[in-house]
């Protein structure tokens, strides 16, 4: 009987030859996968153990952090069996992505994420840190149960405290913060601490193309739309057809629709949609949807009925590039993301993400005042 | 003659370094500019005047290196000289786009000061090319004060700036230092550029850039396209593409990379302003398809940003990055026509790269879709090749998927593409889009398994007891037994699984080391996942003789046995880890069949009960 070759050490150095050339990416998390069975069953722990940590890295910013949190489940677990072999840094390092990763899945309670989070402080006490890395974690898990009162308090603890080894870096610590500040309603404060961000000035792998998308809306309404329209055409350049970007690429879809844009906003949506299959993130596709649904709301408020669209063949309205009801869209768009937030809302006991989908009624509000005074200005 | 600056200027000199300077040796750039511009405007006065610049070093031992700095452009007078120093303390209201002053005074003012970053002290000595003024001295330190003075004395027209090294920057006072960073900033000045140092002597910019060169042979002409993009990149190339837009005013040349690319990293480009180094990591001048060239390009009507790394994206800036995408487009049409390996070559070293440009751009995707390479269980060939002995295209998505399935459908006679890899099956979506003429279907694995050929009425009846005896023992493994008949006939069972099969698999391994608390997050995980209770099919092959020996074997004490080491044959051979309690079940199998072995009394060959031929 022909059989597959056995796996051997060569298919896996070639694996993870070819997994070095890739970016972090749903590809790159395939890849490391099958090398990571493969060790398994050459029962090569020290390798298994270093490929998943490498696993990690690609699916926490590859877009799929569940895979993240399963390869990171077995290296605790070894870790904690043979803490000397090894490296106690990596993998505290990683261990805020996970709990703050896992706050995104609503399958997930609050309860586990508090254990989690009593775990890691537990933790980083013992590696010798301060409380500011363990803060900026809880900062971030209040956030996604969208708790602004514990957010906050989170984030004025970690304020009072010098960052330590295990803290984000400077670029991302700046960042996640001038985007809390946004969602709660101060874009003026955050404008002046993402500055050396927007400016080109304080970079890392992560931004400024996390940040940017952000300011994109509060940068139309101070009456700075031009800065926006660069910001918007030099990032989108470096998150187009990323599906880790899920959740930005919906902020420029709705930045796109609010200034009136919609046949890019609905090009953006045609374009990054098939994402959605790949990345395994709720909270983002649920932000993703919001937008979309703001952007078709928007045409049809504009007197459209019909769209040409191609829709990803695993979604339950798939098909090849044809016209669709603008109708039909808002209906499923608008039961997908009322079924998500349900889902998250029922697990954080609030009505934070629903609050967004009521929040859309006011957006309309604000980009038709917003298109208005731009003819007005115009004529 | 006594003046003061009315603005602290040491903190105009921080601001500017923070800024606009992004390193100490960035006075170079604003001596070379400084220099420029007073023989451009000098040149307009006078097309003929043959500008030159001339940087000399003079260093004695034990004391600070000192440059200077002449160029013979246009000079300043003595009230330029005072207008330009207002100009540095009004710099802020004269700044134009990009953070810059935009008139010549007002870049002169701002470029002295970044001389400040090197230098303790500022001595320049200008003489108007314009009649009847007295050459005049300019001195200034950094707390501010500075003398101007006419000299009486006869100068050539132009200026000359003196520094003197501060202890911490004499490294960039030194000959080769300079060399490298006048070179760096300088390369395409229309001016020559000297350096000097006693007798040691270096033109920076001695042959112009290609595209401004004539050429006589075409040897001679693609030798100097090719060495200039060694000098700019440091790197070897075999290909060049000449770049011109009128849009934007560009002109330059792109060199098609050697080395495998990193798919999804974004090209840099080397960007010259108006002949001047602007940077070397401007992205936005080609379109973001192009990653497999880099591009070394004058622009004369774009504008950067203020951070100087991209150009602002405007009008002029889309119509010469469609320009020039157009240009390197047809430059790969023309090789496809006059030379194909060489494209074979390219699209295989830059594979991704050329896929994406496929993807988005339909001219391109016509011309080259045939050549690209997949795997197909046929062997590795082209799209081309591939088509030649299929006509109907049927694919694969995902590599895991197409691996399980690819030698049951070759034995069943269906060509299948392994189009698991980066954007293959968007290319394969974008040919059942665009080419009528053929039948392109995405073949779901599991959907083939299922298709394979069912057993007859009886046959089923006569093994339902095994699938009965298998659906209990595989229960545990959320996998589902199922007869089939199917070629090649060796094959005993065929296990398969979804995606999601596959990642619970992994959540399960993880699950049997994981502490209790992440056993329970793992739990929670899995309950987020799409309810697939069918993720995993066990099939039996009817056709294979072992499964027909298994016949009317009801009874046998066996039989769990066989099912459960056919099950963790097929995950073996199939090369899935095994979880704990598979890895239990291949160890208690393996122990029972030995133990059975040593049972039976050699001499008298009896058969086992398994080895009895159906009845």
């Amino acid at each position: 009987m022909k059989r597959r070759k056995a796996p051997s050490r060569d298919e896996l150095n070639d694996l993870l030859f070819e997994s070095f050339l890739l970016d972090h990416s749903p590809q790159k998390v395939a890849l490391l996968e099958r090398a990571v069975r493969i060790a398994d069953q050459l029962k090569d722990e020290e390798s298994a153990y270093e490929i998943r940590q490498d696993l990690i890295d690609a699916a926490i910013f590859g877009g799929q952090p569940d895979r993240a949190i399963v390869a990171f489940s077995w290296c605790l677990a070894v870790y904690d069996r043979d803490p000397d072999a090894y490296e106690a840094y990596e993998i505290l390092w990683k261990y805020k992505w996970i709990i703050d990763n896992a706050a995104d899945f609503p399958t997930i309670s609050r309860e586990r994420i508090e254990d989690l989070l009593a775990d890691q402080q537990r933790r980083y006490q013992a590696y010798g840190q301060n409380e500011h890395p363990h803060l900026q974690t809880r900062f971030k898990v209040y956030r996604a149960f969208g708790d602004q009162a514990k957010a906050r308090q989170a984030m004025k603890q970690m304020d009072r405290l010098n960052s330590d080894e295990l803290s984000d870096c400077k670029a991302c610590s700046i960042g996640s913060k001038a985007a809390a500040l946004i969602e709660w309603g101060d874009p003026d404060k955050a404008l002046v601490l993402a500055a050396p961000i927007l400016k080109g000035r304080l970079r890392c792998g992560e931004e400024p193309h996390r940040t940017i998308p952000q300011f994109l809306l509060p940068l139309v309404e101070k009456g700075q739309a031009e800065e926006a329209a660069q910001l918007h055409a030099s990032n989108y350049r470096r998150l187009r057809r990323k599906p880790q970007f899920l959740l930005e690429h919906g902020l420029h879809m709705r930045y796109l629709a609010f200034i009136g844009q919609t046949q890019e906003a609905l090009d953006l949506f045609e374009r990054e949609w098939p994402a959605v299959a790949v990345a395994t993130q709720p909270s983002s596709i649920l932000q993703f949807y919001l937008a979309a649904l703001f952007t078709l709301q928007r045409l049809k408020r504009a007197g459209v009925d019909e769209v040409k669209l191609r829709i990803p063949k695993d979604l339950p309205l798939g098909q090849p590039k044809k016209n669709i009801a603008v109708d039909v869209l808002i209906q499923w768009l608008e039961q997908e993301t009322r079924r998500q937030a349900k889902a998250f809302d029922a697990r954080n006991n609030n009505r934070h993400y629903q609050g967004k989908i009521a929040g859309l009624k006011r957006l309309h509000r604000q980009a038709d005042d917003w298109q208005e005074k731009q003819a007005k200005g115009q004529s | 003659m006594n003046h003061r600056f009315q603005i602290d200027l040491r903190g105009i000199i921080e601001l500017l370094s923070d800024h606009l300077y992004s390193g100490p040796e960035i006075f170079v750039r604003e001596l070379l500019q400084n220099g420029v511009d007073a023989i451009r405007e000098r040149v307009n006065a006078d097309p003929a005047w043959p500008g030159t610049i001339l940087f000399e070093l003079h260093d004695k031992p034990g004391q600070p290196s000192r440059l200077l700095a002449a160029d013979n452009g246009i000079g300043l007078t003595e009230a330029e000289v005072h207008e330009f120093l207002a100009t540095i303390g009004h710099s802020s209201k004269r700044l134009g786009r990009g953070g810059r002053p935009k008139d010549y005074l007002g870049q002169f003012g701002i470029g002295i000061l970044s001389c400040f970053v090197v230098s303790d002290e500022i001595i320049v000595i200008s003489q108007s090319a314009r009649p009847g003024h007295p050459p005049v001295e300019w001195k200034a330190k950094p707390d501010g004060t500075y003398t101007v003075r006419t000299l009486a004395i006869d100068v050539e027209p132009g200026t000359q700036v003196c520094l003197t090294a501060k202890p911490e920057c004499a490294s960039l006072f030194k000959y080769d230092e300079l060399v490298h960073h006048a070179r760096h900033f300088g390369r395409l000045l229309p001016y020559p550029v000297t350096i000097q140092r006693g007798k040691a002597k270096t033109q920076i910019n001695q042959t112009p850039p290609p595209w401004l060169r004539e050429f006589v042979h075409d040897q001679e002409r693609r030798q100097a396209w090719l060495d200039f993009g060694k000098e700019i990149f440091e790197e070897s190339y075999d290909d060049y593409i000449p770049l011109a837009s009128d849009a934007g005013q560009v002109a330059g040349a792109a060199y098609i990379i050697r080395h495998p690319l990193q798919p999804g990293v974004t090209q840099t480009h080397r960007v010259y302003l108006k002949r001047m180094f602007l940077s070397d990591k401007v992205e936005n001048v080609l379109p973001e398809w192009a990653i497999f060239v880099k591009a070394v390009v004058n622009v004369d009507d774009l504008r950067p940003t203020a951070s100087r790394e991209t150009l602002i994206e405007d009008q002029r800036l889309h119509k010469a990055r469609e320009t020039l995408g157009e240009t390197l487009k047809q430059h790969l049409r023309r090789m496809a026509q006059e030379r194909p390996e060489a494209v074979q070559k390219l699209l295989d070293r830059h594979d991704l790269a050329m896929k994406t440009l496929a993807l988005h751009d339909d001219e391109f995707f016509q011309l080259c879709m045939d050549w690209f390479q997949f795997e197909t269980n046929l062997g590795r060939m082209s799209f081309g090749q591939f088509l030649k002995h299929s006509p109907q295209v049927r694919y694969v998505s995902e590599v895991d998927g197409y691996r399980q399935i690819a030698r049951i459908a070759a034995a069943q006679g269906i060509p299948l593409i392994n189009a698991g890899h980066t954007m293959e099956s968007d290319l394969l979506d974008k040919v059942s889009e665009t080419r009528e003429d053929l039948y392109v279907e995405r073949i779901d694995p599991a959907q083939l398994a299922r298709d394979l050929d069912d057993v007859d009425a009886q046959e089923e009846a006569d093994l339902q007891f095994l699938i009965e005896a298998a659906r209990k023992v595989l229960r545990p493994y959320q996998c589902l037994p199922e007869i089939k008949r199917f070629q090649p006939v060796e094959i005993p069972v065929l296990f398969h699984t979804s995606q999601v099969g596959r990642f619970l698999r992994d959540v399960q391994r993880s699950q049997d080391v994981a502490n209790p608390l992440f056993s329970e997050l793992l739990g929670d995980l899995r309950r987020g996942q799409p309810r697939e209770r069918e993720a995993s099919r066990l099939y039996f092959n009817f056709a294979n003789p072992l499964v027909q020996r298994l016949r009317g074997q009801q009874a046998n004490p066996l039989l769990r046995r066989v099912i459960e080491m056919l099950y963790v044959q097929a995950l073996l051979l199939g090369h899935y880890p095994l979880s704990q309690d598979e890895m239990q079940l291949l160890n208690q199998g393996m122990m029972e069949l030995i133990e059975l072995g040593l049972r039976i009394d050699p001499s008298s060959h009896a058969p086992s009960s398994l080895e009895e031929g159906p009845p």
